[in-house]
């Protein structure tokens, strides 16, 4: 039984452009995929992809114009997408967790950070003051900040780029969650952190248990922090799999794409055809990656297949495994 | 070789241009209704010779004061003139007015802004203070001041206004360049080797111009009710110009005796084409506000 | 002689809270057709220097020389006509181009400003142009709002090559596109550094672009170069403590790749008080006392290779995986 199960999810863009004609822009076009518990899930592609707004949509945290059309995700035996907002309220932050890109932005700029920690248990758990903090200054110890206890009375502005990404890393699992999703959580970091703080992701997976959807568009993060790997383009998975048995054996024209753009496999001599982002308003009939893909023929215009199986590609000529 | 992915081809510029224009009527009824006004009064300017029923200055000692009739639709003045005609004729004036003094305001306002702008420090300072003490100081007084010193001709009357309103756009201009000086397109504008002159009017106006057109609309507005003060208070244009200020100026001796059509007329145009200016000028600037255009949600 | 010769380059940022060290004595220089990647984490001061290079910033110490010529103080009326020599590509192409003009009247500008030619023929050059940088004739029309940010990257490249610079700064130029739009435009660079004879100071954080292109290669920390070297060479025996761990934290595209990873603890220190000896020792693993009492200057280990570590003289600079 899977920690988290999403079939289906459609997520469009109703607005009225300059013209006042209603425009809709389809984002997410059938998104599907699991997320077990202790596995790390790699969710990778391009801008407009579709990454970020999949766990919004999860979340419960869609903003107008943006709207939920149809789908289910489906964790610890609810759906998640059916759920009335005052139950996905108790259950975001509690039991399923979000860290984002900026940790600047998300950090409430007037309160210091063991109170914020101490707000979120209260809001979720009856706890006591005093044990909350306890537990706060136990969470940012087990996140790698030194001197936690001093920590708790810091400011967000007096933290560095990655001393607040692992606060925010500490204020998602305060609650012991079983499901934590994170958005680009080092991108705009420095190199050398960036390591620190995957590597806390990923060993707080391990230890605890916890499923992880990592949202990135670095190739080189899934290829050695991911377990399990889901590749987006225009809204759609495309192919998904193993990391190991992807990289080793891409069976999308999209994720060749995608591999042999890499700066280590980038050979010289062959061009690279430089694609404008899909219209997620006009798109293609059939397979959405026709237009740009070399093996495209006239079956694609007709939606292309899904194997039902462990590494599956969305596409007429993928190769099944022997 | 390779090349770039075909976009999908633009519909034609007309097919475009109509589409926006009926969209931009749906989003802001302000605009429309503005526009519809000026419209009405911009085709009263320029059709005058087949709008008018009568001369505007052609004096009948025989139809003096008559009340609003078949043949005089909004009555006759003092002098027996139509003065149906006579608003229509006044549209010109006010037209005449209203562009010009923005005009001058805008060549002698923005690349003030522009530059101040742009160049900060004690220059900004000295400018800014300036402007300021120029705003601060209550037009009328300085419009009767010039304009009875240096005679009450159409010109002079252009002049002092569009003077006083160069410090409106200048302010508002600068607000924009302060805004965009920090850009990186400016940046680079500098690397490319750019002299300044090419800087300010190249690079920074066209992308500072916004806050400045949708000021223009009302200080046409301003412009129109001032000229109108002016020529009410004796200053500005005298009668028997058939400008409306003047024409209220003669009416108001008539206000008490009952022959109201002689000033009502003339400030009902007056009234109607400020409102239209102010609802122009209020449409054009939400429409460029960037917050309003991100979308609305359609249910 | 150089095209570029930088010599002690300093620069200090006054803010409310202090000073900003972000450049402390940098010193090197870029032979014509060379290719020098900067290379560094925040704070490391790179994006400062490619603004210095160029006196888009007035350095605060130091001396820069163009083509031979002190630029280091020279009003701008001086540099506005070695400009047209010594461009930038920046790193957001979309607030890098003005909004207002098209694509084509953008990339004619650096004719308009420095080589007086007929309307036509500026039109012709523009176009052969856009054909170098595989921009279709099409785009040249278009505003750089109806352009994709790939296509936008190649207008500033277009517009950066125009008058055959002798140096072009790229201040990590594809950071923010795609990945799949990163590799055309590398690809697109590293063409052109074979067709044009431009020096290229490629400013960026990701080595993995570096090993493509750069043909030497400068570290820096905390505003001062920790290593100098052939591309090759700092890859293949990286000799300062940061240059190890930095390379070994980039992550290769590729599961089949072992890492052998050397773990930093805490962060770049802040630029506003410069610890005293080497910026460096609060996070080296090998660091020793005489770490944090003096600067250690940048020394020869080989031919061409350089780099500032007490260490590295009895052999103590290698980390263990």
């Amino acid at each position: 039984m899977s920690l988290l199960a999403v079939e289906n999810l459609h997520t469009h863009f109703i607005t009225r452009d300059l013209s006042n004609q209603v425009r809709t822009a389809r984002a997410l076009n059938g998104v599907s995929f699991t997320v077990e518990a202790g596995r790390i899930l790699g969710l990778v592609g391009e801008t407009g992809a579709g990454k970020s707004l999949t766990a919004l949509s999860i979340l419960g945290l869609l903003k107008p114009p943006a709207r939920v059309v149809a789908g289910k995700a489906w964790f610890e035996g609810a759906d998640l997408l059916a759920l009335p907002p005052d139950q996905l309220n108790r259950l975001r932050g509690s039991r399923m967790a979000l860290v984002v890109q900026s940790p600047k932005a998300s950090l409430d700029p007037l309160a210091r950070v063991g109170a914020q920690l101490v707000r979120l248990q209260r809001a979720h758990r009856d706890v006591s003051e005093a044990e909350a903090t306890a537990r706060a200054a136990a969470m940012l110890d087990s996140v790698g900040i030194p001197d936690a206890a001093r920590r708790l009375r810091a400011w967000p502005h007096e933290l560095s780029g990655g001393m607040a990404q692992r606060v925010l890393i500490a204020m998602a699992l305060v609650n012991e969650p079983s499901l934590l999703v994170a958005d680009e959580p080092t991108t705009g970091l420095d190199v050398t952190v960036q390591a620190q703080i995957l590597d806390l992701i990923q060993g707080l997976a391990r230890q605890r248990g916890i499923g992880v959807v990592l949202i990135t568009h670095d190739l080189g993060v899934v290829a050695h922090y991911c377990d399990d790997v889901a590749v987006m383009f225009a809204g759609q998975v495309m192919e998904a799999g193993p990391v190991a048995a992807v990289f080793a054996d891409a069976r999308h024209p999209y994720t060749r794409a995608l591999l042999a753009a890499t700066p280590e496999r980038l050979r010289r001599g062959i061009s690279q055809p430089a694609w404008a982002p899909p219209d997620l308003a006009r798109l293609p009939e059939g397979c959405v990656y026709r237009e740009r893909c070399p093996q495209a023929a006239d079956v694609c215009l007709t939606p292309p297949p899904w194997q039902d199986t462990p590494h599956a590609a969305r596409c007429h000529f993928a190769r099944v495994a022997a | 070789m390779t090349t770039l992915a075909e976009p999908l081809a633009a519909p034609s510029l007309a097919a475009r241009t109509a589409a926006r224009i009926a969209g931009l009527a749906r989003r802001s009824p302000t605009l429309a209704a503005g526009a519809a006004i000026l419209g009405i009064f911009a085709a009263m300017a320029l059709l005058h010779p087949w709008l008018m029923p009568h001369d505007p200055v052609a004096v009948d000692a025989f139809a003096v004061l008559k009340p609003p009739s078949a043949t005089h639709w909004f009555g006759t003045d003092g002098n027996g003139m139509d003065v149906f005609s006579r608003v229509i004729f006044g549209a010109i004036y006010a037209f005449g007015i209203a562009i010009p003094v923005v005009a001058v305001g805008l060549v002698l306002g923005v690349p003030v802004g522009l530059f101040t702008g742009w160049r900060g420090g004690w220059l900004d300072e000295i400018f800014m203070r300036a402007m300021d003490a120029l705003r601060v100081f209550p037009s009328i007084i300085l419009a009767l001041a010039v304009v009875a010193a240096a005679g009450p001709s159409l010109l002079n009357v252009v002049l002092v206004l569009g003077f006083l309103d160069a410090p409106v756009f200048a302010r508002v201009v600068r607000a924009e360049v302060l805004a965009l000086r920090g850009g990186t397109f400016v940046e680079a504008a500098v690397a490319a080797g750019n002299p300044t002159s090419r800087i300010l009017f190249v690079h920074l106006l066209p992308n500072a111009l916004r806050g400045a057109i949708a000021q223009s609309a009302v200080r046409a507005a301003w412009a129109v009710r001032i000229s109108a003060t002016l020529a009410f208070l004796g200053v500005g244009i005298q009668p028997p110009t058939p400008e409306w200020g003047a024409m209220i100026r003669q009416g108001a001796e008539y206000m008490v005796s009952g022959e109201w059509w002689v000033a009502v007329f003339p400030g009902l145009a007056l009234v109607a084409m400020v409102l239209g200016l102010n609802m122009l000028g209020d449409g054009v600037a939400d429409l460029m506000d960037p917050r309003r255009r991100a979308a609305s949600v359609a249910r | 002689m150089s095209v570029l010769a930088v010599e002690d380059l300093e620069k200090h940022f006054r803010v409310g809270a202090g000073t900003v060290h972000a450049v402390n004595g940098v010193s090197f220089r870029l032979a014509a057709g060379e290719t020098l990647g900067l290379v560094g984490e925040s704070g490391s001061g790179k994006s400062t220097i490619g603004r210095c290079v160029l006196r888009l910033a007035a350095p605060t110490g130091g001396r820069i020389a163009f083509q031979g010529t002190d630029i280091t103080h020279a009003p701008e009326r001086r540099l506005r006509p070695l400009r047209g020599k010594m461009q930038i590509v920046f790193q957001d192409p979309w607030s890098a181009l003005n909004p207002r003009m098209t694509a084509r009247a953008l990339i004619e500008e650096p004719f308009r400003l420095h080589t007086p030619v007929s309307a036509a023929e500026r039109r012709e050059r523009a176009e052969s142009l856009g054909a170098r940088v595989r921009l279709p004739g099409r785009m040249l029309d278009r505003y750089p709002a109806e352009l994709s940010g790939g296509q936008l990257q190649r207008v500033c490249i277009a517009r950066a090559i125009a008058t055959d610079p002798a140096l072009i700064v790229l201040d990590e130029p594809t950071s923010s596109l795609d990945l799949s739009v990163r590799a055309g435009i590398l690809d697109l660079l590293f063409e052109l550094k074979e067709s044009i004879r431009a020096a290229m100071l490629f400013i960026t954080h990701d080595l993995g672009t570096l090993q493509l292109i750069a043909d030497r290669i400068i570290v820096l920390y905390l505003g001062r170069v920790v290593e100098e070297g052939p591309a090759r060479t700092i890859f293949a025996a990286p000799a300062h403590p940061y240059t190890q761990a930095l390379i070994s934290a980039h992550l290769p595209a590729d599961p089949a790749v072992p890492l052998a990873r050397h773990r930093l603890s805490g962060e770049v220190p802040s630029a506003l008080r410069l610890p005293p000896g080497c910026a460096f020792a609060g996070r080296c693993p090998v660091a020793v006392a005489r770490c944090r009492e003096a600067v250690p200057p940048l020394e020869a280990i080989a031919d061409n290779h350089r780099a500032a570590c007490s260490r590295i003289a009895e052999g103590g600079n290698l980390l263990a995986a």
